[in-house]
């Protein structure tokens, strides 16, 4: 059987991949070792969160499936950062888990052009120039193709961990994915091993709510996808409550068992998501921890413990509950686990997600090292679209760090290896002012339909809501632009001063205001990003010599001279050419220019 | 980091240092016969590789990373002639070194951590002066000054950015607290005034020079004051009519100067007359450059031509100038005027505390944070994106996020081996 690409695996990255890959029409065949955990939410029930609501709108503006997939089946949405500026909005929500995953199986079965098989891969065919030809499947099936996509998440190799109970397995109850490391070994990838947890899920009975407090979600819940106006599912409330002292004397008790200090995890976990011990140990001092319960869905009374991550052995998870008033007599479920896996060295890839030493190899989500359902699909999307591209010969689907968190994204992985599991914060942005969840559709959609990943029609209607936004900019005040900067109002105080915006659709009067109070700002980060397009620009002439440019790092020159890119923009794609390599080029081209007294050509 | 050699010395001369440097360079050097002992010169006979002969040399070896480069560092000191020298470079590369190029020494030493931008900036400062003042502000640069004092303070930002980034990336968390706006503001306008005193540009922030004429009651300060400036000083011959300072633009040899008149060195000061050479006093701290005043009829005291720069012999119409004086004006007789400007400004070239590049992101960094001082934007977002700003611009001076092209526009000027 031959397929254009070959999606292995079916998590949030893979789902997104292989339908991306299908929109462009190409036919693609999505792997999963279970067809009934596509889509699964392996760990908290949440979509969305700082810096991460922003990669889900980019998923939507670049038309994937993760914004509207939590419209449908969210039940508790909260916006947050209202109170720290527009630009860090970031929608946030609790999903349904079992309800999110049969929305995304339903959708990944629509759409025409993908053919989900389930089976284990655990081979990958390439021909004697080392290019991917096919996959080998356990049963021993081949199936051929020139490119594939691998989205293993936590599979390979993995190893969970409860005390010193360990289990091969990639996530409770499933196996775990053993040939393909070996590939890839073979294949010349470093492999380097990180680790991850998740924590108990109790029975929502055997909580005393009584000492908890509530979190309700938004009184008018915002969409996820820029398609929607509203959402319709019922909605629910979260918990909060606090160990105690007794519960951390517990976990300092029984240190000894803990897999992360007793040596048996030596992998790196990561520092934003620590395990309740090394909260414990690393905050000493500290005499409670705050904890989130978050219901799993409506039709389960399933509770998610956010902030009691934990690969201690059960019976001092059941101590440590005993410690905690609202939890003293919770009836675990299921028990937190740490698990280890796999992943690649991101250095092996290109801004394109492709592996550059394996011609039709592309690699997505936590097996690049990220970590988070959002990072998975944005990835997933990425590698998918830029797959068919190279089929077809075309330019990758590649967002600067200037367009948007994506770009940020890849780029960080592809230009620094990460140390621990790579999670997006805003503060990764450098331009994060223009990278804001309501803008997401203006800064993407436009890019997306250029290369046939959204309709004509989505496509013309972000169009003209920029449009809107203009005009409507266009008409104000010099006066009036002074007050709404100035004074920093909100969107009612703006309207206050322009009551022409009220008229107005409210995504376009909030994009106009945002635009107007920022004004100052995006203009000089407008400038730092225009000097960097004109460079971007700039051609180099084929027979460059790169051995005369000073100060060009010895890498950086190995590569421009060995791929020779036609423009100071597409040598920015290659690994190893750094930033700092690209301003010295630049410079000196400028010189060199300046003394011939022409410019450099710009495209 | 390739392992780099090159001759440090101008040939032909006595003695020439050869300097080798990198993660191989005691590889190198074994294999080129070269006996090594740590932070020990050893005199020993240099046998070159396929050559009949051996050189008498002095081996100076000092292991990385407490070394200049941070790296090994081997230097071999050989009699200085250009043929020796080729011979002994080419045995060092054929052992597997690389011919140095500009200022990769420095660099080395840059990229190890041993040096800090404006350090370097330094070594490069030396190693260019002109005249022997230039080469003292110089090193009093190499010695740390700026560095010392711009590290803990970007530390400082950074750390203040983080407080706030932390805001904004985990609200959810209870452990993150909230900053204090009115402790980070006061912080700022603290850190702002530390930045700006690396101007000493007294009060303007604007790179303008600040010229301070200082002197004995009744030296004449106010009089030459008024001659330069054209502006209308209270002049008399009664000492100490300047009461505390007065301030004007001078065009000083075309170059726009800030000139300062501050009230004279009275013996027997209490009072207002005591708060007005403060006042002064404060002034002559912060200038740029400090004239004395000295005339026949108020000299200036033995010793006290430390407190300033250059002493001015004033009011050279009434009798014999000051010895100790470069130069001898007259404001009522207009002489001496413009080669004191000339004088002035070739002084106010040299003496820059820091070069161009140095000032603007200074300057920049101080504007930032004294916005911020005055009031902190409606949002935490564009207070973290100010911070940032500030802290790049110290750190592009450190050395700490200077882009390449920075650094090989610095490095690019230093002469090999260096």
């Amino acid at each position: 059987m031959t397929y254009d690409v070959i999606v292995v695996g079916a998590g949030h990255a893979g789902i997104e991949a292989a339908c991306a890959a299908a929109r462009l029409g190409a036919r693609v065949a999505l792997i999963s070792g279970n067809l009934d955990t596509i889509g699964k939410m392996s760990c908290n029930p949440a979509i969305g969160g700082l810096g991460k609501g922003q990669l889900v709108r980019e998923i939507d503006a670049l038309g994937g499936l993760m914004a509207r997939a939590t419209d449908a089946c969210g039940i508790h949405f909260k916006e947050l950062g209202r109170s720290k500026g527009p630009a860090i909005w970031s929608p946030r929500a609790q999903c349904d888990k079992a309800a999110y995953q049969l929305w995304t199986k339903h959708a990944v079965e629509a759409q025409s052009g993908v053919f989900p098989l389930q089976g284990e891969v655990v081979d990958l065919e390439v021909n004697d120039a080392g290019a991917i030809t096919g996959i080998t499947m356990r049963d021993g099936r081949s199936l051929h193709t020139p490119r594939v996509v691998l989205t293993t998440g936590t599979f390979l190799q993995a190893l969970m961990h409860q005390g010193d109970t360990r289990t091969s397995g990639g996530r409770m109850g499933d196996h775990a994915a053993t040939g393909i490391s070996a590939a890839l070994t073979r294949l010349g990838l470093e492999l380097i091993r990180l680790k991850t947890g998740t924590p108990a899920r109790v029975h929502a009975d055997s909580i005393d709510f009584s000492v908890c407090e509530m979190q309700p979600g938004d009184e008018h819940p915002r969409p996820f996808s820029f398609s929607n106006d509203s959402v319709t599912g019922n909605q629910i409330h979260c918990w909060t409550c606090y160990t105690e002292p007794k519960a951390h004397e517990v976990i300092r008790a029984n240190l000894d068992r803990a897999p992360m200090y007793n040596g048996q995890i030596d992998s790196i976990g990561p520092r934003y998501c620590p395990s309740i011990e090394d909260k414990v140990v690393r905050f000493a001092e500290r005499e409670r921890h705050q904890l989130f319960l978050e219901p799993e869905g409506v039709n389960t009374r399933e509770v998610y413990i956010n902030g009691l991550s934990t690969s201690l052995p059960v019976d001092v998870q059941d101590a440590v509950m005993a410690a905690i008033p609202a939890l003293r007599n919770a009836h675990v479920m299921r028990y937190g686990y740490a698990v280890e896996y796999d992943a690649v060295s991101s250095a092996h890839l290109d801004h394109s997600l492709a592996v550059q030493a394996v011609p039709g190899l592309y690699l997505a989500g936590q097996i690049n090292g990220t970590s988070g359902y959002e990072e998975a699909g944005i990835q997933g999307l990425l590698a998918g679209a830029n797959a068919v591209l190279s089929l077809d010969g075309r330019d990758p689907l590649v967002p600067s760090r200037a367009e948007a968190y994506c770009g940020v994204l890849i780029d960080d992985l592809v230009t620094c290896v990460p140390e621990e599991p790579y999670r997006m914060f805003t503060s990764r942005a450098e331009h994060r002012l223009f990278l804001r969840s309501d803008n997401a559709d203006r800064r993407l959609t436009p890019l997306a339909g250029a290369i046939g990943l959204v309709s004509a029609q989505r496509q013309q209607s972000v169009e003209a809501k920029q449009q809107a936004i203009a005009a409507a900019i266009a008409q104000v005040g010099v006066q009036q632009r002074a007050r709404i900067a100035g004074e920093g109002l909100d969107l009612a105080g703006t309207i206050a001063v322009l009551p022409a915006l009220a008229e107005l659709p409210h995504d376009v009067a909030e994009g106009a205001w945002i635009d107007l109070r920022y004004h100052g700002y995006l203009e000089r980060q407008r400038a730092q990003i225009e000097r960097r397009q004109r460079q971007a620009g700039v051609r180099l002439p084929a027979d460059l010599d790169y051995a005369a440019v000073p100060a060009l790092s010895a890498e950086g020159r190995a590569t421009l001279e060995r791929r020779r890119p036609p423009t100071l923009g597409a040598a920015a794609h290659f690994a190893g050419v750094s930033q700092a390599d690209l301003e010295t080029l630049w410079a000196w081209l400028n010189n060199r220019s300046a003394e011939k007294t022409e410019p450099p050509v710009n495209q | 980091m390739d392992t780099v050699c090159a001759c440090a010395t101008a040939l032909p001369a006595h003695t020439a240092v050869l300097r080798l440097s990198g993660p191989r360079a005691r590889a190198v050097a074994e294999r080129c016969g070269l006996q090594l002992q740590a932070w020990w010169r050893s005199e020993q006979d240099w046998q070159f590789a396929g050559v009949a002969g051996a050189a008498p040399c002095g081996v100076l070896f000092a292991p990385g990373p407490r070394s200049y480069t941070g790296y090994d560092l081997v230097e071999v000191f050989v009699p200085g002639s250009r043929d020796l020298v080729e011979l002994a470079l080419a045995c060092l590369c054929q052992a597997g070194a690389e011919p140095a190029g500009a200022g990769a020494f420095t660099r080395q030493a840059l990229a190890t951590g041993r040096l800090t931008l404006d350090r370097a900036e330094a070594v490069l400062a030396v190693a260019q002066a002109a005249d022997a003042a230039q080469a003292r502000a110089a090193v009093q640069r190499l010695q740390g000054g700026l560095g010392a004092e711009l590290a803990p303070l970007r530390q400082r930002l950074l750390h203040l950015r983080a407080v706030v980034e932390a805001g904004l990336d985990f609200i959810e968390e209870e452990d993150v607290r909230a900053y204090d706006p009115d402790a980070l503001q006061a912080e700022l306008a603290q850190l702002a005034a530390q930045i700006r005193r690396w101007f000493r540009a007294a009060g303007s922030l604007d790179l303008v020079p600040t010229v301070c004429l200082a002197g004995p009651a009744n030296a004449g300060k106010s009089a030459l004051f008024a001659a330069l400036t054209g502006s209308d000083a209270l002049v008399s011959a009664q000492a100490g009519t300047t009461r505390d300072w007065l301030s004007a633009d001078w065009d000083c040899a075309g170059r726009r100067v800030q000139l300062i008149d501050t009230a004279g060195w009275l013996d027997d000061a209490a009072g207002l007359d005591a708060q007005a050479l403060a006042a002064g006093t404060a002034r002559v701290e912060a200038a740029d450059l400090v004239l004395l005043c000295s005339a026949p009829d108020a000299p200036l005291p033995a010793g006290a031509e430390e407190r300033g720069d250059l002493v001015v012999a004033t009011k050279s119409d009434l009798g014999a100038s000051d010895p100790r004086a470069v130069l001898a004006v007259s404001a009522s007789g207009r002489t001496g005027l413009e080669p004191l400007a000339g004088l002035v400004a070739r002084r106010l070239a040299a003496s820059g505390d820091a070069d161009p590049r140095q000032q603007a992101l200074l300057h920049e960094a101080a504007g930032v944070l004294a916005t911020l001082a005055q009031a902190l934007p409606g949002d935490d977002l564009l207070l973290a994106d100010d911070l940032a700003r500030a802290a790049a611009c110290l750190g592009d001076l450190l050395g700490a996020t200077t882009p390449d092209e920075v650094l090989g526009e610095i490095f690019g000027r230093f002469c090999i081996g260096k």
